[in-house]
């Protein structure tokens, strides 16, 4: 009988400050009358053989008690809704009009554009049929539908206007790429006589309001570009006018709505042009700033073309907020110390846990510990409901090794509503470009596949192993309080796998070296995506693959720019900001089969790095851990001048011995080779390095996120261990070091 | 599935390599086939459920339904490696019609 994990929750913040309330979202899928919730604060996050075994210590909260278990609803899908008030109610002759880019034609009935009674289960909606046809559904009557079906991921035209009239309804298609035979024009019409009389209607695009408690359902999977909505039945010659970036001034009156997707590409708006001001409300975040019907490679960025950026990409399994009900809050103590802390969750299954951070009181800038320690939330999130358990034919052979999953992955299986990582396609195949914490987060718990946050608890264990003092800062944090507040440490260390970044973040970390601040980059393959975290909204960040990168898909051509905030996304290479200007290395390759070992380079007699090295005597470095066996390994980062690394930066050890399932990273493959793997490749490497910066700090890096994985092997009595411990107590003096050229023999 | 036969009497030496180290450098001969194994159709495919992290696993497929998608294969594992040669041998099975581990007892080759 396999683990059975029933029982799924989340917070409404993921870093909380002392003296705030974090509200806690429970539902239970077992039918349990009751689970139990207790707080805990979380020393470590990983119970593997070898590691540090699992450290939880209650806290004694009032959360902790029984509490009556209830399944709270969950629906995925994008779409449009308005407000009662702005909308008319009642509607006879009308047109619709819209340029459409379906991606799932066939696959389920999808609206364009519903004007729906959930009340009386009657209206209108201008779909695409179960077969993919565009059809008029006057309640529950379809009165015309088109002979042909659409094409997945071709352009149309399409229109349906309705006399009421002479009860004609017309439906027009126009494919913007035509086929002989099999994508053409077509205009089919139809007679309706039930539509008289309809009220109290309620407009939505991309789906139909659904039957209390759904908020929507048919969902469209595709892109729709300048959706229009008049009054009064029209011709083709209308349709064509009306087709146009601006309001025909002829028909302006009979506008209900002229929507214009291009404006305000930032928010959840989508923006009425008419004089009504119909502007609707964007549910669960479909994918904006992407390019329109009309996008011929004119211009590569929304903004400086927003007439070719008119469209929305929305998915049916999109997921913003799934928006439970709040079981239960804490609100933190003034007193309470900065760390990892979770909610434990037990209805008698797996127990859930569910993950939060308490970060140093706001505002507070005195009697902070040397060291913060930054939980790398942005990379949670990008990972967050990573489903393991859906992987493709190929990934074992990728892997080089069995696909391993646990009872949060047969879970999540089961749970598309949940929603997606930043590392998975909708279900129309496109890549997933937003993600929040607003939903549960299968693998943000302890003994996680997600291999980055156990890391990061072998950090947390380790401060505690030795009796560092140390606070947790998030990304977040970071993102909205800059360098003031990294300003309060000595050291900044990071854990295994801090790959998301914003330009905040990154501006604050390289603003805190300037100014003395030591940093300790524990991991590999960091600061490597930009990201963009919502300027209006909690807890979502955005990411395009663009350009190049190591990567599970590929952003669309033209689709490089956030639409969060208008920056260039992708890689930080790619912006002209390499990983290597500000830790001293960057990724170069990925394996997942097998870790290895470092091995001392010269310049670790260096007397600039003697205190690295203080007690290891060992020519090999970390030829054990947690992470597939060895230091170096998973991601692994190397020191490259031509890419940026400082040219006074020391290489202290190199890893060694990789098999041909660490890759070089495709960003320096120019041209395919045989060559790539591990056996073969000289940049197949990790180096470990330091350097110093301005203002006596210094940088730390050891280029592997296997290393945090080995540091807690025989209870961190070890090299790796060692030489963290070391180089921490180093940097806790603060800016002690000298900037140099030269090499110290 | 990769187009690529396995051929037992060509292979078996492959088979015993893997059999001394699953996971580690190997020669390309044994990429290959290794490829070749693990190119099956993910409904196919089993895979380990962390019972105990590091210490005990579960083979599990997923090709159940949707409301049950992981299925038990009825094997528990307390070591990794031995997880990696009992599926390597249940393929090696299904692509040859052979037993692997009575070839490896009796030390000969396939042929």
């Amino acid at each position: 009988m396999l683990p059975e994990l029933s029982i799924a929750g989340y917070a409404d913040k993921l870093s909380v400050a002392p003296g705030e309330t974090i509200e806690f979202k429970i539902s239970d899928y077992s039918g349990a009358e009751n689970y139990h919730a207790r707080l805990l604060r979380m020393h470590t996050l990983d119970d593997n053989k070898g590691g540090c075994g699992l450290i939880e210590e209650p806290v004694g909260s009032d959360v902790d008690g029984t509490y009556p278990a209830h399944l709270q609803r969950t629906e995925a899908g994008s779409f449009i809704r308005f407000d009662a008030a702005v909308t008319p109610r009642q509607i006879s002759s009308f047109t619709v009009q819209a340029y459409v880019m379906p991606t799932l034609p066939g696959q389920g009935r999808q609206t364009i554009l519903a004007y729906w009674s959930e009340s009386n289960e009657a209206g209108l909606s201008f779909d695409i049929s179960e077969r993919g046809h565009l059809q008029f559904v006057a309640g529950s009557d379809v009165v015309v539908e088109t002979a042909a079906p659409l094409l997945a991921r071709e352009w149309y035209f399409v229109s349906l206007s309705f006399d009421a009239e002479t009860s004609e309804a017309t439906i027009r298609k126009r494919p913007l790429r035509r086929y002989p035979r099999l994508n053409e024009d077509e205009v089919a019409r139809g007679t309706s006589d039930g539509i008289e009389g309809w009220k109290d209607l309620r407009l939505t695009l991309a789906a139909r309001q659904g039957h209390a408690p759904a908020r929507a359902t048919q969902y469209f999977n595709g892109k729709i570009d300048r959706l229009r909505l008049l009054r009064r039945a029209t011709g083709a010659a209308e349709q064509v006018l009306l087709a146009a970036r601006e309001i025909p001034k002829d028909l302006a009156g009979d506008l209900l709505g002229f929507w214009d997707f291009a404006l305000e590409q930032h928010s959840t708006r989508a923006v009425d042009l008419s004089a009504r001001q119909c502007h609707g409300t964007l549910v669960n975040l479909p994918t904006r700033a992407v390019t329109g019907f009309n996008w011929r490679g004119q211009e590569q960025d929304f903004k400086h073309g927003p007439e070719y950026y008119g469209a929305i990409h929305f998915h049916d399994d999109d997921q913003y907020d799934v928006g439970w009900q709040t079981s239960f809050a804490w609100t933190v103590p003034k007193e309470c110390p900065s760390g990892c802390y979770a909610v434990k969750i037990d209805n008698g299954g797996w127990p859930e846990y569910i993950v939060f951070f308490v970060r140093p009181p706001r505002g507070v800038t005195s009697d902070r510990p040397k060291v913060a320690f930054i939980a790398p939330v942005a990379h949670y999130l990008a990972y967050a409901n990573y489903r393991l358990a859906e992987r493709d034919n190929l990934s074992e052979a990728y892997r080089g090794r069995l696909w391993e999953i646990g009872p949060e992955d047969a879970f999540l299986a089961k749970h598309r509503e949940f929603g997606h990582s930043l590392y998975e396609l909708h279900s129309d195949g496109s890549g997933v470009a937003y993600s929040s914490h607003l939903r549960p987060i299968l693998n943000l718990r302890p003994n996680t596949r997600l291999a980055s946050l156990a890391g990061d608890g072998y950090v947390m264990g380790f401060f505690r192993k030795f009796g560092i003092e140390y606070d947790v800062i998030t990304d977040l944090d970071i993102h909205a309080d800059g360098v003031d507040l990294l300003d309060n440490y000595d050291v900044l260390v990071t854990g295994g796998h801090p790959e998301y970044i914003s330009t905040p973040m990154w501006d604050a970390l390289e603003a805190y070296q300037e100014r003395g601040g030591n940093l300790m980059y524990m991991g590999g393959n960091g600061f490597y995506w930009r990201i963009a975290w919502h300027q209006g909204l909690p807890g979502v960040i955005e990411v395009r693959r663009s350009e190049d990168g190591t990567r599970p898909w590929v952003s669309e051509p033209g689709e490089y720019y956030m639409s969060f905030n208008g920056e260039y996304g992708g890689m930080w290479r790619r912006v002209g900001r390499t990983p290597n200007t500000l830790v001293g290395v960057g990724f170069t390759a990925q394996g997942f089969d097998h870790s290895t070992h470092y091995v001392r380079k010269p310049d670790a007699d260096d007397r600039r790095a003697a205190f690295v090295f203080e007690g290891v005597s060992n020519d090999i470095i970390g030829d054990y851990g947690v992470g597939f066996g060895g230091a170096a390994g998973q991601e692994i980062d190397r020191f490259d001048i031509d890419l940026g690394s400082p040219p006074h930066g020391l290489i202290l050890a190199s890893s060694e011995g990789h098999t041909d399932h660490m890759l070089l990273a495709n960003e320096d493959m120019n041209a395919t080779h045989l060559m790539a793997g591990g056996v073969e490749n000289p940049l197949v490497r990790a180096d470990m390095t330091f350097f110093e910066t301005g203002h006596g700090g210094a940088v730390f890096s050891t280029g592997a996120i296997s290393w945090v994985a080995a540091m807690p092997w025989d209870d961190y009595d070890n090299d790796v261990a060692r030489i963290t411990l070391n180089v921490l107590k180093k940097f806790m003096d603060g800016p002690v070091f000298e900037r140099t050229d030269k090499r110290l023999p | 599935m990769i187009d690529l036969k396995i051929d037992p009497a060509r292979d078996f030496p492959l088979a015993q390599e893997f059999w001394a180290q699953p996971i580690g450098r190997h020669s390309p001969n044994l990429q290959r086939l290794m490829r070749v194994m693990r190119s099956e159709p993910a409904r196919e495919k089993p895979c380990l459920m962390v019972i105990e992290p590091g210490r005990k696993w579960e083979l599990v497929q997923v090709s159940g339904p949707p409301e049950n998608p992981v299925l038990s294969l009825g094997q528990t594992f307390t070591s990794y490696l031995d997880a990696e040669r009992a599926v390597f041998a249940m393929r090696w099975k299904k692509l040859t019609g052979t037993d692997l581990e009575s070839l490896l007892n009796e030390g000969q080759d396939a042929s």
